[in-house]
């Protein structure tokens, strides 16, 4: 009360002109010196509209926004105190200027820009009601006001497409926002806004150069607000990755503080750290600022795994329903399946020569068979069309012909597809492993840990099966005779067996990079590799994965005359997913690996197999056998080693 | 949402739009990938070439039509294949949004359906038709309907 006297004090005492061009008003002072008592600038919610994270040695708070515009003091993005005085004292000296002529003489005043903050503040320093008709953001703030009146936002969800055939780096996949209009105008869902955040890559990077840069913050990201169908074609349909929508519990007015909040972001720069600050990390401060309180995070303190973060989202609960949107490859292996042989028989036909719709193995279909066939080869022609750029006359000839004789049908086609394990049931993506073993002759106890993510052995439940991905994981090992070592530091293992099926026809990969020792070679130091595969996936039968690939080594080691030795190899193995009384989800692995050196006449064999039972989510044994043997030609160092191992393992 | 979409279509008839070479629809019907492919190491940054939007995106065509015909445009021009795929089997997501665009009402959305699987063969006249063909025959076609005709005056 005190402080609503001088404010009405204030404007009955003061020339209205006077103090419009002095930097601080007696008014903004008075405001700021309230900000101050209550330590306002301490408060959480300010720190999460300022994006400000304590630093992580010493004290203060340095904000994750790199945009100096988002910022009204000069130090602001260091000191939190400092940006909102100056915030308070651009929001509110207007006040003075009565007549508001001071408002209409600036187009873009402050508060308009950053309405968040300035509702916020104005919640918190109790300003009167006189104060906001003179400060109504609808009549002062017409381009905001045109935005949010265009994009009317009644509900939001959380949209993650997940990991995609073929691309296990995707497996970190990516979220975004959908904004719904009001459900009475029952609108499509393609035509909501999306709000993206993303790294904007426009320079033309290399391949190498773009994940360096992607990865250490090379690159600005930017919150944009593309339509949601833009998104869906592209996850959808060019990535095939199937994207599960989490609809949010947020209220109208939480709804409006993330609009609000959307609008001061934009065309601010955050730099994009694939790791931390990502795409995900940054919806996460969003939830924030909507709703006050919860805390998203700073559980996330240096990586930010999509998944995780939707664990996150739904452990606040956030999370109101879930809705799974299949991609076009999903579509078509539902439908393939669907096919009887005969039918699989006629759709390759019909994708060499389309007359083979008037011949009379495909007229004696009935009309649903026949749209089975006839969507069946659209799909194939669309997936095949995606993979290539430009136009391919035959592709576009036999897309035709499938589409003028679909609509001569009226039967429909019922795509009724069974989600998937949705990801965040998935495990956890730390991992730490403990296991005795023996090898030659002596015991071992071996110790993993795993910063992220998925190996082929592990709980493969809401996970792509085929794939593994892993960063940074060492290996650690003591054997009777020696001391506690490392023996494997990876930095980067990518796996990518996804199945060929009838019509799909996706290549496997294989990249590895990291140090390791090797038991079996002459000398046992660490030597770093770099190595590669390409390949073929079969699927054999439901849920049995056979592959095989042609692999090329590099190695770095004095044992051989050259500073790179380069080998080439095979590599093929067998993938079993079961289930086994109360055992679900278990994994049976079987690899066999052969390098020969391209010189030095040294080659390698390894055959190592695996068994894994999840006891839970996060918990699994694990039985493992490895036998390694290495062929020198000169030194006939032939005898092969054994290692086996039983042990436990956790996600957290 | 209902619109008179008349005017439109003379504006978007194919000729006049070749003289309009900033009207950025380009899209063909059946084709493959447009720009670039997908990266190999795309997920490290999801990234976005360029073209930030922030909503108020209208008008960056530069076709000079009214709002809801470009949008309507836009849409098309993303999504040909899915939309061709959904007009021949007269059903569909696309389909749905193609038509709320083109002002269509929930209760005529069957009859739209019904008609645009019907006229396929006119819509999609020959297997390399552009956006502006696409849409200027929709609305012919509409215009022969009697229920859908009110959409196109």
């Amino acid at each position: 009360m005190r402080f609503r006297f001088s404010f009405f004090l204030l404007l009955a005492l003061l020339p209205l002109n006077s103090i419009a061009q002095v930097s601080s008003s007696p008014f903004s002072q008075e405001l700021q010196n309230l900000a101050i008592s209550k330590k306002l600038y301490t408060h959480q919610a300010w720190l999460n509209l300022l994006h400000y994270k304590p630093v992580l040695l010493g004290r203060g708070y340095k904000s994750e926004v790199d945009d100096p515009s988002f910022f009204l003091a000069e130090k602001g993005k260091t000191n939190p105190k400092d940006e909102m005085l100056k915030n308070i004292d651009s929001f509110f000296t207007d006040i003075t200027a009565i007549t508001a002529s001071n408002v209409t003489t600036n187009p873009s005043p402050a508060y308009c820009q950053f309405v968040a903050r300035y509702h916020w503040l104005s919640d918190q320093l109790s300003l009167p009601n006189a104060f906001h008709t003179l400060h109504d953001i609808n009549k002062q703030c017409p381009e905001y006001q045109a935005w949010r009146e265009q994009l009317n936002i009644e509900s939001a969800v959380l949209a993650f497409p997940a990991s995609y055939l073929n691309s296990p780096s995707s497996m970190f996949g990516h979220t975004l926002f959908r904004l719904d209009p009001p459900a009475s105008e029952s609108q499509s869902k393609l035509l909501s806004y999306a709000l993206n955040y993303s790294a904007d890559t426009s320079e033309k990077d290399g391949e190498i150069t773009y994940a360096f840069k992607g990865i250490f913050g090379g690159y600005p990201g930017y919150f944009s607000l593309p339509l949601y169908h833009t998104k869906v074609k592209n996850y959808g349909r060019i990535e095939n990755r199937d994207v599960w929508e989490y609809a949010l519990n947020l209220t109208k007015p939480e709804i409006n503080r993330l609009m609000e909040h959307v609008w001061e972001l934009k065309r601010t720069n955050f730099d994009y750290f694939f790791f931390k600050e990502n795409c995900s990390y940054r919806l996460l401060s969003i939830l924030e600022v909507a709703r006050p309180g919860i805390d998203l995070t700073s559980q996330f303190q240096w990586r930010a795994i999509p998944a995780d973060t939707v664990k996150a989202v739904k452990n606040a609960g956030l999370v109101e329903t879930v809705n799974y949107r299949a991609s076009a490859a999903t579509e078509l292996e539902y439908l393939e399946n669907k096919l009887t042989n005969d039918e699989k028989f006629i759709v390759h036909r019909i994708l060499e020569n389309p007359n083979t719709l008037d011949s009379p193995s495909f007229l004696q279909l009935n009309e649903k068979r026949k749209v089975l066939v006839l969507s069946s080869t659209y799909k194939v022609v669309r997936y095949r069309a995606q993979r290539i750029k430009g136009r391919d006359p035959h592709l576009s000839k036999v897309s035709f012909a499938l589409l003028k004789r679909r609509s001569r049908i009226k039967a429909q086609l019922d795509i009724d597809i069974e989600p998937p394990t949705r990801p965040e049931f998935g495990h956890n993506s730390q991992t730490l492993s403990l296991s005795t073993g023996r090898m030659d002759h002596q015991n071992t106890i071996n110790f993993t840990y795993r910063p992220a993510y998925h190996q082929l052995l592990d709980n493969s439940e809401g996970y792509l099966k085929g794939a593994a991905i892993n960063f940074l994981e060492s290996q650690w090992q003591q054997i009777e005779s020696k001391d506690f070592e490392l023996t494997a530091f990876s930095i980067l293992e990518i796996k990518s067996f996804s199945p060929r099926t009838e019509f799909l026809k996706p290549k496997s990969w294989e990249i590895r990079l990291g140090t390791e020792r090797i038991a079996t070679s002459g000398s046992n130091s660490l030597r770093w590799y770099l190595d590669g595969g390409l390949g073929r996936t079969y699927s054999l039968g439901h849920s049995h994965l056979l592959y095989s690939l042609a692999t090329i080594r590099t190695e770095r080691h004095r044992e051989f005359n050259r500073d790179i030795a380069l080998a080439l190899g095979i590599n093929i193995g067998f993938i079993r997913y079961f289930n086994l009384g109360r055992f679900s989800h278990n994994t049976f692995l079987l690899h066999f690996d052969y390098d020969n050196f391209v010189e030095n006449s040294t080659s390698r064999t390894k055959v190592e197999t695996g068994i894994n039972f999840p006891l839970s989510r996060n918990s699994s044994i694990r039985f493992k056998a490895e036998y390694n043997k290495q062929h020198t030609g000169i030194s006939h160092d032939n005898s092969g080693v054994w290692h086996t191992e039983l042990g436990g393992i956790i996600h957290f | 949402m209902k619109k008179t979409l008349i005017a439109a279509a003379l504006i978007l008839s194919p000729g006049i739009a070749m003289a309009n070479p900033g009207c950025g629809l380009g899209a063909t019907v059946f084709e493959g990938q447009s720009g670039l492919g997908p990266h190999v190491l795309a997920a490290t940054t999801n990234g976005t070439s360029g073209n930030i939007t922030f909503g108020m995106t209208f008008g960056s065509l530069g076709c000079n039509v009214d709002q809801s015909v470009e949008l309507a445009a836009e849409f098309l021009n993303e999504n040909m294949d899915q939309i061709a795929e959904n007009m021949a089997s007269g059903s569909g997501e696309a389909l749905e949004a193609y038509a709320q665009l083109l002002g269509v009402d929930t209760q005529d959305y069957n009859t739209f359906a019904a008609t645009v699987q019907d006229q396929f063969s006119s819509i999609f006249s020959h297997q390399e038709v552009g956006t502006l063909d696409v849409l200027n025959s929709t609305l012919a076609v509409m215009k022969q309907d009697s229920a859908l005709s009110q959409y196109v005056i």
